[in-house]
């Protein structure tokens, strides 16, 4: 349906997206996960049309439309990042104004407002004005715009940014709903792995403006089929014993949370044991240690040394 | 498209109080405040204050000695030659006007005369707002017409009137004088054909239509001027008021949302000219009806007025367009600021919104009719006056030159992508 063929941007010779190769397939729902900076708004903004860019092509059904994005803005909706709305309208206003810019006749506009106010759960708030709303109320709306024409395909940039779990979960539940009751195809990025595993057929992950890896859930995490995840709960995390881990030849990433220690090690090592023995020597009083099966952070934290949160 | 863009930006300016008080209710503050202040001295003072050189090459009372000489050896009868003698000792043009119709104590209270008999050196010249030149044997050639009958059509030396700024009220003032005297000039040798008191038409006609003139320019009071400067002025803060609303629709990614919608970028900063022009319009209808029932200010010509106020709005609407292109081009909210805190009061103290300028005369006074803000300031002056709007001509040019360069720069910084990123 949608194909991007490496795509590239720079902005003073600096490649913010570098040959990025993504395709979407009516019905689908598709992760585009990294880190902040990774590049994944700017490719957003070039799949959309709104930044020209510095090669590569963007085709729908075969055929480019970097030259008369039209046709793909028709069918596409976006929701971006930040809260794009009219703040001093109310809700209804707010999306009856789009609507019009969308061209949507009256006969049809005030029922597709409902039916879209009916979506996001904000019928019975309609008439109030957005900047009386709370941050998960805005990020409904924000969704709510981008469905007033009726997209086909709906590109989601962090939707659930600095909102309360509550409305993040109706936020997550509605684009499940809308991908399985009205066949939308969803690009839907983001930094945090629990949306994109609860969400998305496929994911590809992005870092440095490149894509460094894609699959479904499962063929991704058989990256790690050969490794495995300790986590080392520890009274104090010492500098010289976290080097010492680092140092270990066997040890091929290493990541701290807080006071645990996550270290990826090979499936055939008996890791325990030296783990213990590197602590006994660097005076670390060892809390808990936990072997765990690889998540997709753990597939991030493999590919790129680093977390998603970093 | 455009019709939501109107209604999306008034609703917006109704719900944000603070830049009603500032578009609105401030102008009619400062109105109050500057025509009550200013009003007592400006109201004072008289507003035509004309100097006139008379630059008198001819000696009238040497030529009517001469006509009268003339006509005593004449061969004519004696009752021809005492009425002919009576009618030239009776009529002596130059006489009437430097001592009778401009010693009138209406045209003594706005017009000053210097008779001079050499010319006058051009540092001489500039303290005057007109010089006439009386060339010599006027008079002689004068009342040789008038001896010899030959019709109403003068063919003697004319009187040269040269001034100063043709645009000034107090050259207008000149010219209208030396214009119905001239015309009251013709009129008398009609009457002397006929054989009627002339020199009593002359004297009283001459004065009766110098001062319809006058009066036809009608006087501007304090509060008229601040309500036209504080109304053009106001309405170029409604230009910046629309290009902040535009460009928080940047920042915000509201103009990518409207470009995904497949609104091209002309399309949408036509939907600002026409949301600046709107607004504008109802501002500025808005301050003048308060100021007409509050201080009584009204426009004799309602159909000028509207003339005016349509360029106007059309010159704030193309200026906010012009603030926004800049500011998406630069993507810097500080265009807005500088134009707001710093442009928009320079191009009011140049229009003369503070003080009327024609005070101090020259360049600055050039400066004030044709600055996009002074040229509708005056033509606003101009229609209480009583002008026609064909002397607004130059004004409306001004501001119809201005409205096209901005409109002409901001397509050209728009461009094809519509300054998008």
């Amino acid at each position: 349906m949608l194909e991007i063929i490496k795509l590239s941007k720079s902005y003073k010779q600096k490649k913010v997206v570098d040959s990025v190769n993504l395709h979407l397939d009516s019905g689908e729902t598709v992760g585009l996960l990294g880190p902040n900076g990774a590049g994944k708004s700017t490719t957003i903004s070039l799949i959309s049309s709104l930044v020209s860019p510095s090669g590569g092509d963007v085709r729908l059904h075969n055929e480019s439309i970097l030259k008369s994005p039209q046709s793909l803005r028709e069918i596409l909706g976006v929701v971006p990042q930040e809260i794009a709305l009219y703040m001093d309208l109310s809700a209804r206003e707010n999306l009856v104004f789009f609507g019009k810019m969308h061209r949507i006749p009256n006969s049809r506009l005030q029922k597709r407002v409902d039916e879209v106010l009916e979506i996001i759960g904000l019928k019975d708030r309609e008439k109030d004005i957005v900047k009386t709303f709370s941050g998960g109320m805005k990020r409904r709306l924000n969704i709510g715009v981008a469905l007033i024409h009726e997209p086909k395909i709906i590109i989601m940039d962090e939707p659930t940014v600095g909102i309360d779990p509550q409305s993040r979960n109706y936020i997550l539940e509605t684009v499940k709903k809308l991908n399985r009751e009205q066949n939308i195809t969803v690009l839907y990025t983001s930094h945090y792995m629990e949306e994109v595993e609860f969400l998305c057929d496929r994911i590809y992950i992005m870092d440095h403006g490149q894509i460094i890896a894609s699959g479904t859930k499962e063929e991704l995490k058989n990256i790690l089929s050969q490794e495995t995840a300790i986590n080392v709960k520890v009274e104090l995390v010492k500098h010289d014993f976290v080097e010492a881990l680092k140092n270990h030849g066997n040890i091929k990433n290493l990541s701290i949370q807080q006071s645990v220690i996550t270290v990826i090690v090979p499936k055939q090592v008996n890791m325990l044991k030296e783990i213990f023995k590197i602590a006994e020597e660097h005076t670390t009083n060892v809390l808990s240690v936990n072997i765990v099966t690889p998540t997709l952070e753990d597939v991030f934290l493999h590919l790129t040394g680093r977390q998603l949160r970093d | 498209m455009f019709f939501q863009l109107i209604k999306k930006e008034l609703l917006v300016m109704w719900r944000r109080p603070r830049e009603l008080i500032v578009l609105l209710l401030m102008p009619f503050i400062l109105i109050t405040i500057l025509g009550s202040a200013l009003g007592a001295f400006n109201d004072g003072d008289i507003k035509v204050d004309a100097k006139l050189a008379v630059l008198l090459k001819d000696d009238p009372k040497l030529a009517q000695e001469k006509a009268i000489k003339e006509i005593q050896h004449a061969a004519l009868s004696e009752e021809e030659k005492t009425q002919k003698i009576a009618m030239i000792s009776a009529f002596n043009p130059v006489d009437i006007f430097l001592n009778e119709v401009i010693e009138t104590k209406e045209l003594k209270k706005v017009l000053k005369v210097t008779v001079v008999e050499k010319g006058l050196s051009l540092k001489e010249q500039k303290k005057y707002d007109g010089i006439l030149e009386i060339p010599a044997s006027f008079s002689e050639q004068f009342y040789q017409k008038l001896i010899n009958e030959k019709g109403t059509e003068g063919t003697e030396g004319k009187w040269k009137l040269a001034v100063a700024d043709n645009t000034s009220v107090n050259a207008t003032v000149i010219q209208d004088i030396v214009a119905s005297f001239q015309k009251e000039m013709n009129l008398a040798k009609t009457a002397q054909q006929l054989q009627v008191d002339y020199g009593k038409i002359a004297s009283s006609q001459t004065k009766v239509s110098a001062i319809e003139n006058l009066t036809k320019k009608k006087e501007i009071d304090a509060f008229s001027y601040y309500a036209v400067g504080m109304c053009v002025m106001f309405v170029f803060y409604m230009g910046t008021t629309v290009a902040d609303f535009a460009y928080q629709q940047k920042e915000e990614h509201i103009y990518e949302r409207i470009l995904l919608a497949n609104v091209s970028p002309f399309a949408y900063f036509a939907g600002i000219f026409a949301a600046a022009f709107f607004l504008s319009f109802i501002q500025l209808n808005v301050l003048f009806g308060l100021t007409a029932l509050v201080y009584g200010v009204t426009f004799p010509n309602i159909m000028y007025y509207l003339c005016i106020t349509i360029a106007l709005n059309g010159m704030t609407a193309s200026f906010s367009v012009f603030i926004t292109a800049i500011s998406y081009v630069t993507n810097s909210r500080n265009v807005e600021s500088i134009f707001s805190s710093l442009i928009v009061p320079i191009l009011a103290f140049a229009g003369g919104s503070f003080f009327d300028l024609s005070s101090i005369g020259g360049f600055m006074e050039r400066i004030g009719e044709i600055s996009p803000g002074g040229a509708a300031l005056t033509a606003y002056l101009k229609v209480i006056q009583g002008f026609s709007l064909y002397d607004m001509t130059e004004q409306f040019q001004a501001i119809f030159l201005f409205t096209g360069v901005l409109l002409l720069a901001s397509m050209m910084l728009v461009g094809k992508r519509g300054a998008a990123r």
